[in-house]
């Protein structure tokens, strides 16, 4: 599903060149629940930004989908991502001005979908996330763990190939991002394929393989993390 | 972005977006009406007078002293001006055209009292008076030279048999039927023919609504002070004022030259006050479509800054840049729009407001349109820039942890 | 406390100077517009000769056409001037405590000396009453008295201006001038007067300049003296000599009296209706009986003194300054909203609500303030732009302590107004709301 491969982003300002990633090359299979896992630093949001095509990156091959998704122009990258990519934000980044259909219905909307096809997505996007009954409320009247929840229908809604998840419990307290991470399994369950960047442990533990980053680069110690599953090593 | 929930988004933080409605609702209600009156004043200005206006030039002149022969000097004056070099004609005249001050009186076609006689300018001149101020008789002849007295007040002179109107003189007295040979009754009941009639011309009062009624009789004026009208080539005018004035000077120094205008400065002395206003309500109309272009960029930009986790947000789920150029114009359009129909009913209220308290002419209609359409691009215009910025936000904004 | 506002505000406002420079003109281009409209209109439409108005009153009596009204769009008026032999009689009656009968004539002074050149004054020909009756004030000498009056005495009271013209300023008086072949005694000099509007004589210009000498009535018949005023005829009168003339139904002379109260009106009305039926023994005076007194302000009104387009211009920079009111409104309510941190901050430090909203206000406050500053400029800028338009009289576009002040206080009103919806939104905002980040 994901391959990338020698993957070198820098970051120039005036004064400072920041290698922010060196390197990496990081394969997942379709179907798979990873973790990606590192100290702040270690180039886990700039992997995130590269890997949902947030960002371009100066060397290196990136294969998403089966497709080289390399040197894909600004609109192409849009369109790949509204189409394949489902984002999960550590700060839910719902659009506080819109109610809860409307906030699921946005990535469709930049699909032209006609409005019928709309109301049956986001209605069952919403439905398998527990939020049905809430549609009309605004993202000020929710939980936290209720926002998030909203964001991940909405992640849901465009029948993504991947999904790309950044700190997703971040700002949750405990009860909230069990309930979360809860949701994420059963959707894993389901045969989606998801990253998740995280820098906890536990969580990391939840997933089938965890990726550990520093400095910009896998790291070699991560074959001692792995809990389950197979072992997937450095493509050269 | 669909349309039905950017509507949803601006009315849950209306606030904003009414008040920049409302302005553009005021000010397209201001604009509107003061450029309707700009453009009446203007062309109140640009009538054509169907007189040489830039080429003519008035003296005042004025004799003092027991034995001043009032009849002899205005003959040598006269006869000295023309043979300036570069003048073409001169005249006496009892008043002077678009200056300001002159004769009304009334005439009838019937020697009836009890009718209302219709109101006229009057002017009393020689036969070089028309070619004094570059006149053209569209029908008819000019005076003879033997119709021409002179009128010396508080002395008996019988009324002129002939005389020469304007085509509206004509219009208002004999309605469609031809004027040329009819008769008219002064207020004395007295009776004169109508020889030849003028096309177009200006009287002395340019507010008033019958001023392209005129009369004029054949005469020379020969009063305490005199009025002589005086047509020279083109371009000479400003080099001949100074030698006419000094030329006269010397000639007889028990009559003094009170002063000597160009015809242009006083008709433009007449106007200023239209002049006035349509420059003050040009400035501000300028004023105004900047103060509101400016706040349409400043809110615009503004929001753009406090949307950019937002922009970030929808450029992750796909919107491309145009996408987010989209929205953001279809948000002004809507706001402008707003404004524009509430700025109508505005624009009528100030319009009628206008007509009824100040007795101003009525709003054409047709300004409305031509008005919405500009204030649409002007506010298009002013979004743009901000929209444009919004789409640079680049997505891995969604990303960044505040 | 306003001290600590006074410096959050400056620093407010220095951290954004766009959007406050913004605001600041806003509203002073939104004063400076009106402020010199409604300077103008204010001047138009002020009171000239307010310790007496009430009591000075223009005289109208109906000697028109048998036939029709003087006026078709206001039947119900007279002539607004009297005919010669009109005033002349009420003169002569003298039922009010004062009273002034008066017209333009203009005459030429003849050189003093022998290489001076003669040139045409302007000269109010009017009774020895007038410069009482209109509190007009003397540098030098004084006033004809009521004898030179009935004597015709060639006489005559000079400007300020005209007096430097002629004699370099210095007192003139018993000094002599020729004048329409007479010679002429100066007897007083009178100091600048430029009652703004001219309300002794609005027909024939309400915002022109006062004439430059005033000289005897009675020296009408003698000099045969022409008006360069307006005057009306409806009859049509063989007129062979200045004498037909004086006694012919035209009307050109305008009529002023002075009561001692406004009570006595109506016995002044009634005294003129004697007078009119008297005349109409004689076969004049037509029309059924219509005489009037008007008060200079109802005089003013008559004459339409304040122009229709300075009544529009006031009006439309009204809503000029509703404009740059909202924009104010807007870009406060933008800059508000952009401080939510910094106020959820203050409040969770323990800022109460009523504090917070006097912050802003101090801040709209000081903007205010600027802006009626910086707008006081503009409206000065503006008045000589008026000045310079409409060859307008000084008087007509200075900006008094009256005016100025107004000019302020509506900036400081109108800052507030527009910071009070925004200054409460903010205040609102709970202590917590904003330090989580979103």
């Amino acid at each position: 599903m994901l391959q990338m491969a020698h993957i070198k982003k820098i970051y120039r300002t005036e004064l400072v060149e920041t290698h922010a990633l060196r390197e990496l090359s990081v394969s997942v299979t379709e179907g798979e629940f990873v973790a990606v896992t590192g100290a702040s630093g270690s180039g886990k949001t700039t992997f995130l930004n590269i890997a949902g095509l947030l960002e371009s990156f100066e060397h290196g091959t990136y294969l998403l989908d089966g497709r080289d998704v390399s040197r894909l122009n600004d609109d192409e990258r849009s369109a790949y991502r509204n189409q394949k990519i489902g984002f999960i934000f550590q700060s839910f980044n719902l659009i506080p001005d819109l109610d809860l259909f409307d906030n699921v219905d946005v990535p469709l909307r930049y699909r032209k979908m006609p409005a019928g096809e709309r109301k049956e997505r986001i209605e069952n996007a919403l439905e398998t996330v527990g939020l049905a009954s809430r549609m009309k409320h605004i993202p000020s009247q929710l939980s936290g763990g209720q926002q998030q929840r909203v964001a991940i229908a909405r992640a849901l809604a465009g029948d993504p190939r991947i999904l790309l998840a950044d700190e997703p419990t971040g700002n949750l307290d405990s009860t909230m991002a069990h309930q979360v991470m809860d949701l994420l399994e059963q959707i894993h369950s389901g045969g989606t394929t998801i990253v998740m960047v995280t820098h906890d442990p536990d969580l990391a533990n939840r997933a089938e393989r965890n990726i550990h980053l520093l400095d910009g680069r896998v790291s070699a110690g991560e074959a001692t993390q792995l809990s389950q599953g197979t072992l997937q090593t450095v493509h050269a | 972005m669909g349309f039905r929930p950017m509507m949803s988004s601006l009315m849950r933080s209306k606030t904003g977006p009414l008040l920049v409605a409302l302005q553009i609702a005021v000010t397209l209600a201001i604009v509107i009406n003061s450029l309707y009156i700009v453009v009446q004043r203007v062309e109140k200005i640009g009538r054509d007078s169907g007189m040489d206006i830039n080429n003519v030039i008035v003296l005042y002149v004025r004799g003092f002293g027991n034995d001043f022969d009032v009849v002899d000097s205005i003959t040598n004056d006269i006869d000295l001006i023309k043979s300036i070099p570069g003048v073409v004609t001169a005249t006496v005249s009892n008043h002077v055209p678009l200056s300001g001050s002159g004769s009304g009186t009334g005439l009838r076609i019937v020697a009836d009292e009890t009718i209302d006689a219709v109101p006229t300018g009057r002017y009393r001149w020689s036969e070089d008076g028309l070619d004094a101020l570059g006149i053209k008789l569209s029908r008819g002849r000019n005076f003879l030279p033997e119709e021409v007295n002179f009128i010396i007040p508080d002395t008996d002179i019988p009324t002129p048999p002939s005389i020469l109107v304007t085509q509206d003189l004509a219009d208002d007295l004999f309605g469609e039927e031809d004027a040329l040979g009819k008769t008219v009754y002064w207020g004395d009941m007295s009776m004169s023919t109508i020889v030849g009639i003028i096309g177009t011309m200006h009287g002395s009062w340019v507010n008033w609504d019958k001023f392209e009624n005129i009369v004029i009789q054949p005469g020379k004026p020969a009063n305490t002070t005199n009025k002589y009208i005086v047509r020279v080539e083109d371009g000479m005018r400003d080099a001949l004022m100074p030698i006419i004035e000094q030329k006269l000077g010397e000639s007889n120094r028990r009559r003094i030259v009170k002063s000597v205008r160009s015809l242009e400065e006083l008709a433009a002395r007449q106007y200023q006050s239209d002049r006035g206003m349509a420059i003050i309500l040009s400035i501000v109309i300028s004023l105004l479509i900047g103060l509101t272009a400016l706040v349409i960029v400043g809110l615009s930009s503004f929001h753009v800054t406090q949307r950019t986790k937002q922009i970030g947000t929808r450029r992750a789920l796909g919107a491309r840049r145009i996408d987010i150029i989209k929205q953001f114009m279809l948000e002004n359009w809507l706001v402008t729009t707003a404004g524009a129909a509430l700025g109508i009913v505005l624009t009528v209220v100030v319009a009628y407001w206008l007509e009824t308290s100040l007795e101003l002419p009525r709003l054409d209609w047709r300004y409305l349109p031509p008005g919405i359409l500009a204030l649409w691009v002007l506010s298009s215009l002013a979004a743009f820039e901000p929209a444009r910025r919004a789409a640079s936000v680049p997505p891995a904004v969604a990303t960044r942890s505040v | 406390m306003f001290k600590y506002n006074l410096k959050l505000a400056i620093k407010s406002m220095r951290r954004n100077p766009i959007m406050t420079g913004l605001m600041v003109a806003a509203i002073a281009v939104g004063i400076g517009v009106s402020m010199t409209t409604l300077t103008v209109h204010y001047m138009m439409s002020g009171n000239p000769i307010p310790e007496k108005s009430d009591v000075l009153l223009a005289v109208t009596l109906d000697s028109w056409d048998p036939l029709r009204a003087f006026d078709e769009d206001y039947p119900e008026r007279a002539p607004h001037q009297l005919t010669f032999h009109d005033a002349e009689r009420l003169v002569a009656l003298g039922k009010a405590r004062r009273q002034t009968a008066m017209f333009e004539s203009s005459l030429i002074i003849e050189p003093l000396n022998d290489d001076g050149l003669p040139f045409e004054a302007g000269a109010r020909v009017t009774h020895s009453d007038f410069f009482s009756m209109f509190n007009v004030l003397f540098i030098y000498g004084s006033a004809w008295d009521k004898a030179a009056d009935a004597a015709a005495e060639p006489v005559v009271v000079l400007t300020r201006k005209l007096n430097e013209r002629l004699f370099g300023g210095i007192d003139s008086t018993g000094k002599r001038l020729t004048m329409g072949n007479t010679q002429f005694q100066v007897v007083g000099v009178i100091d600048t007067w430029e009652p703004t509007p001219r309300f002794f004589d609005p027909i024939n210009g309400g915002f022109r300049e006062v004439n430059e000498m005033f000289i005897p009535y009675s020296l009408t018949r003698i000099l045969e003296l022409d008006s360069n005023g307006s005057d009306w005829g409806w009859k049509s009168e063989d007129i062979q000599s200045f004498e037909q003339w004086l006694n012919s139904e035209t009307s050109w002379i305008q009529y002023f009296i002075e009561l001692d109260s406004p009570r006595d009106r109506k016995e002044y009305v009634a005294h003129l209706n004697d007078y009119v039926r008297e005349q109409k023994r004689l076969g004049r005076f037509e029309r059924p009986m219509n005489n009037n007194i008007y008060d200079v302000m109802e005089w003013m009104e008559y004459h339409e003194v304040v122009a229709n387009d300075a009544k529009v211009l006031l009006g439309l920079s009204f809503m000029f300054l509703l404009v740059c009111l909202l924009s104010t409104i807007a870009l406060l309510l933008t800059k508000f909203i952009g401080k939510t941190a910094e106020i959820s901050l203050r409040r969770a430090l323990g800022a109460s609500r009523k504090m917070v909203f006097e912050q802003q206000i101090v801040e709209v406050g000081i903007i205010g303030l600027s802006g009626g500053l910086i707008g006081l400029l503009l409206a000065t800028l503006g008045l000589q732009g008026i000045k310079y338009l409409y060859d307008a009289q000084a008087g007509l576009v200075r900006l008094d302590w009256v005016m100025t002040f107004t000019a302020i206080g509506i900036a400081i009103v109108s800052g507030i107004l527009a910071g009070l919806y925004p200054a409460w939104r903010v205040c609102r905002i709970p202590p917590a709301a904003q330090l989580k980040t979103q």
